[in-house]
């Protein structure tokens, strides 16, 4: 029964991932938006948490077998004992954020609706293409098979000399999670692990979204930014690929968004409680992103530096320092098999090539030139979804979007609050980061740029939707209630 | 970045009436967020249509590719009829060219398959003669270098396992 032991290898990974998460979450009953938020940090870190397992279990025993459901199951078992001796000694808190407009059950409905009928488009384009792009064939898919072969060492493959085509340093979250899946399922014949996967990243970004806007701001502002989500052709035209441009992306805003919760939630709620278990959250999702892909190392970098400068800034480096190293050490789990891997494999391309010449391509202005045209030209009219599914794009409404934009307008107030200001910079420093990579780029810039673009704009695409929808005016046209009186109330009543 | 916001916010406030504490600013954020909802729901629509209610049926497998049809590709369209009678093909690739490699992709019927052994029937587009396992392996033997292809599967190979 193949399927249903690839069910129950999926089922093994969330448990491990909620169990993290009951694990590090405050105590206590949380809004919905902030269920929705946990039950995708869940998800996903269980994710995450598999496919480091599964690396280190290859580490030691070099072969994969299914003595690792049993390592799975046991590790399972360990988390189920922590948690239950843990909580017990845990405080509840008050961790609701009160909501700061009314909940409309209209915008609700549209909500599922966007989310239902885009979730089906995005199900139907992954059985258009069961197999998704080529480098989910060449590349991660490759690198899977090989993570899964059940022959002593063959696992190594993936760095040998004769894959020198299939990028052996990337980093191997997705690729391990469809292999141990696989192993799960006694063969690699399948291709629902890498179905799923897919499936499940294409929707949880969106929802992320949502729940974050809707968590911070409002409603509304949180159905508009996952709807235009939800109609851009970037977007769609990842979804069935199978890369893993938008997993990564998806660890991009869970880091942020968590990190933004837990900053604010102590403020709101003003219970002078740290909420470290958070932070460990943010930094266990900001890991997962590095052991996803390379832009995943750069984005922690880029992460810990606008954090570092944010706290120097506001004076505040002495007392958030343990929640720094909690991040820190939360991402360093997941930094621990990463660091085998790129031990053993062949120094990344783009850094082994860069020599005396480096500066000259720098200061090229044809570069600079063919970067920006291009960048502008994959942001009005991106490609892949056209071209591979045979008909084109929608335009229309990336141009209503920024009517709206300028009709709504920005608020310059929230501008200068320090969690939207750190989520522009973040943001604005990964794309600067990846124009310095096109720049130093050995490769020839012109295919380089056509190859890979589109899916670096997808990877920071939801993040500045974030940004975005945290920066602009409030929407709602009834006043409310200040956030603290609303957290009286609600204290009150329970 | 400074002065692009502020002249969108200069934007907004003409556009909208847009004082801040205002109901009448407040009120027409409110009816242009629904006009832009509506509009997404519209946008959602069209893209379930256009994407997911097409027929599997109507799309050629390699005609809507991004490249052009190019005269090999008949090839490829003859070698998977022939190949029609296997039940799995393994298919191993060098990926030396981007372009005719990803055609050849979508014609794999299963994923790249490193553990070839299992298959009856190899296609391997190796261009050296060093990758080419299959050369060396006692198990497989040459059926056929596809001679007649110009383009693309010009150097496509397929091994029939020995019995």
């Amino acid at each position: 029964m193949p399927p249903v032991a690839a069910l129950l290898s999926f089922v093994a990974s969330f448990g491990l991932g909620f169990l993290l998460v009951a694990l590090c979450w405050p105590k206590g009953k949380g809004s919905l938006p902030e269920t929705l938020l946990k039950g995708v940090t869940g998800l996903t870190i269980g994710v995450g948490a598999t496919s480091a397992l599964f690396f280190l279990w290859l580490i030691v025993v070099n072969r994969a077998s299914r003595w690792f459901v049993l390592v799975e199951l046991v590790v399972l078992g360990l988390l189920i004992v922590t948690v239950v001796f843990f909580n017990r000694r845990r405080r509840v808190v008050p961790q609701s954020r009160p909501a700061v407009t009314p909940s409309s059950r209209r915008w609700s409905i549209l909500a599922l609706f966007l989310l239902a009928l885009s979730g089906l488009t995005i199900a139907f384009l992954i059985l258009r293409f069961p197999t998704g792009g080529w480098d989910a064939v060449a590349i991660w898919n490759l690198h899977a098979k090989f993570l899964a072969a059940p022959v002593t060492g063959q696992w190594r493959g993936i760095y040998d000399e004769v894959l020198v085509h299939t990028h052996r340093d990337y980093p191997f979250l997705t690729s391990a999670f469809i292999a141990q899946a696989w192993v799960w399922m006694g063969g690699t014949r399948s291709i629902l692990p890498p179905i799923f996967v897919s499936l499940l990243f294409s929707l949880v970004v969106p929802v992320l979204l949502f729940a974050a806007l809707r968590l911070f701001r409002s409603m509304m502002m949180g159905v508009l930014a996952m709807g235009v989500l939800l109609v851009s052709p970037l977007f769609l035209g990842s979804t069935f690929l199978q890369y893993a441009d938008i997993p990564v992306g998806f660890f991009f805003l869970l880091t942020t968004v968590l990190l933004i919760h837990a900053e604010t939630i102590d403020v709101l709620l003003n219970t002078n409680i740290p909420h470290r278990g958070l932070y460990a959250l943010a930094g266990f999702s900001a890991g997962c992103a590095a052991l996803t892909k390379n832009e995943g190392l750069l984005f922690l970098l880029v992460f810990l530096v606008m954090w570092f400068l944010q706290l120097l800034l506001r004076r505040r480096l002495r007392q958030e320092f343990k929640k720094g190293l909690v991040f820190i050490a939360a991402a360093g789990l997941f930094l621990v098999p990463l660091g085998f891997h790129k031990a053993f494999a062949p120094r990344n391309e783009l850094i082994e090539a860069q020599t005396a010449g480096t500066f000259s391509r720098l200061i090229e202005p044809s570069r600079h030139e063919a970067i920006l045209t291009s960048l502008v030209d994959n942001i009005s009219d991106p490609k892949t979804l056209s071209a591979v599914a045979g008909k084109p794009a929608s335009r229309w409404p990336l141009f209503c979007g920024l009517l709206f934009l300028l009709l709504v307008g920005v608020d310059e107030k929230l501008l200068k609050k320090t969690s939207v200001s750190f989520v522009w910079s973040v943001g604005l420093s990964l794309c600067v980061g990846y124009y310095f990579a096109y720049l130093m780029t050995p490769y020839e810039l012109k295919w380089q740029l056509a190859t890979s673009m589109e899916r670096l704009l997808v990877q920071v695409f939801p993040l500045v939707l974030l940004a975005i929808g945290l920066s602009l005016r409030q929407i709602e046209a009834r006043p409310t209630k200040a956030p603290e009186a609303e957290a009286a109330a609600s204290n009150t009543q329970t | 970045m400074g002065y692009v916001l502020r002249v969108v916010e200069k934007r907004a406030f003409l556009l909208a009436d847009n004082h801040e504490n205002t109901d009448l600013g407040s009120s027409f954020r409110t009816v242009t967020a629904w006009l832009y909802a509506a509009l997404l729901v519209f946008a959602v629509v069209s893209t379930f249509y256009r994407y997911a209610l097409e027929p599997f049926s109507k799309r050629a497998l390699l005609k809507s590719a991004v490249f052009e049809v190019s005269p090999g590709e008949k090839d490829a369209f003859l070698l998977q009829g022939a190949l029609k009678a296997y039940r799995a093909v393994g298919y191993a690739t060098d990926g030396d060219n981007a372009r005719i490699v990803n055609a050849r992709c979508f014609l794999a019927p299963v994923l790249l398959d490193l553990n070839y052994s299992r298959h009856d029937i190899v296609m391997s587009d190796y261009t050296t003669a060093t990758k080419d396992v299959f050369r060396t392996d006692p198990a497989y033997t040459l059926v056929t270098g596809f001679p007649r292809a110009t383009d693309w599967a010009r150097s496509i190979k397929i091994y029939r396992k020995v019995r």
